[in-house]
């Protein structure tokens, strides 16, 4: 799986299959401070995810 | 997930809704934020706060979908590859919605950008920041009634928990979605109150509103960032925590009787501004800033 992590500018490579919540908690990443997009659609942390989709993760965080 | 008001998919969970009925919520929840804390009407001349990222461009954005008709005005603190990409999403805003934006910059203003004023050294970022945009924010719209900033729910929340934390008793009861109205200062207002950041950055990707994602440089040096991080953890542990504290926090307000505030509002002997000293505070800091910069 693709997976572009917006925040750090990090691409990460990985095979991946199952729930958006499992791939935030193996990135260590909080769903309340991210929003993921599948395949260009936004998507909820239910959401089943398989190794073939191109995955970008957005953080909510801003200014300071 | 589906959507609690139709079959569609939902694109959120809190509250569980698609694009179309999120949308609606967003601009139901704003506009009842409005009506409950009366924040302002349609005849008000209202201006937002906008710096070209999320909160500002949304609140732009949604208060023109509800028939509201605010200008904008954008302060320009000079922070290196952070400030510039939000400065051309904001031209690129504005231009796209026929909107009136006044620009003010700390470098013409104070003679000093913000990377400038950290290398001397003298106070934390945020401090600087704050005091002269608050500053600088009063000074220039005083031709309008209200001045609405991009403030949401987790900022509010967030600021809850430090002045409680700091003992900031006077800053803390001053808090909440609408500033205590004050002859030389414009009616300040919070309209995302009620609407977190992860919300509010829904309602720009489907609202194709182009936003920076960038986070301020000097943030993570702040007291702040350490209190987000704990916040979003407990909310989600515990879903509704930030709203919890905000509620909670109003009502708290409600009940414990304030003496109405004995500080006297002065001119500032140096710039004429309103102050609660003989020096106002941003003119204290940038003479600080500047002699240091100069020596």
């Amino acid at each position: 799986m693709k997976i572009f992590i917006e925040r750090t500018k990090e691409e990460k490579n990985f095979f991946f299959k199952g729930k958006a919540i499992e791939l935030l908690n193996k990135l260590n990443l909080n769903s309340e401070e991210v929003i993921l997009i599948k395949n260009n659609e936004i998507v909820t942390e239910d959401e089943m995810l398989n190794d073939e989709d191109d995955i970008k993760i957005l953080s909510v965080i801003s200014g300071g | 997930m589906k959507c609690e008001k139709c079959e569609e998919k939902a694109i959120i969970t809190n509250p569980p809704r698609c694009k179309k009925h999120f949308n609606e919520y967003f601009l139901e929840t704003l506009q009842e934020t409005i009506d409950e804390f009366h924040l302002f009407t349609k005849e008000d001349k209202l201006v937002v706060a906008v710096s070209g990222g999320k909160d500002s461009l949304a609140l732009l954005h949604s208060l023109k979908k509800l028939g509201y008709d605010p200008e904008g005005i954008f302060i320009d603190e000079g922070i290196k590859n952070y400030r510039e990409k939000s400065i051309e999403d904001l031209n690129l805003f504005i231009q796209q919605n026929s909107l009136k934006l006044k620009k003010i910059s700390f470098e013409e203003e104070n003679n000093f950008t913000l990377d400038e004023a950290m290398t001397t050294k003298q106070f934390h970022a945020c401090m600087i920041c704050g005091t002269l945009r608050r500053y600088l924010l009063n000074k220039y719209t005083k031709e309008f009634d209200v001045l609405a900033t991009g403030h949401n729910m987790d900022d509010e929340a967030q600021t809850v928990l430090i002045n409680l934390a700091r003992a900031n008793t006077e800053l803390l009861l001053r808090g909440g979605p609408k500033s205590e109205p004050k002859k030389s200062f414009t009616q300040k207002v919070k309209p995302f109150y009620y609407l977190t950041e992860k919300q509010i950055l829904t309602y720009t990707l489907i609202n194709n509103i182009r936003v920076d994602y960038g986070e301020c440089p000097y943030a993570y040096t702040s007291y702040r960032a350490k209190v987000r991080d704990l916040l979003n953890k407990e909310e989600n542990e515990h879903p509704g925590t930030k709203k919890n504290i905000l509620k909670n926090y109003l009502l708290l307000k409600k009940r414990i009787h304030t003496e109405k505030s004995i500080v006297k509002v002065q001119r500032c002997v140096l710039c004429g501004e309103a102050s609660k000293e003989k020096i106002c505070k941003a003119c204290q800091i940038k003479k600080q800033i500047l002699s240091k910069k100069n020596s």
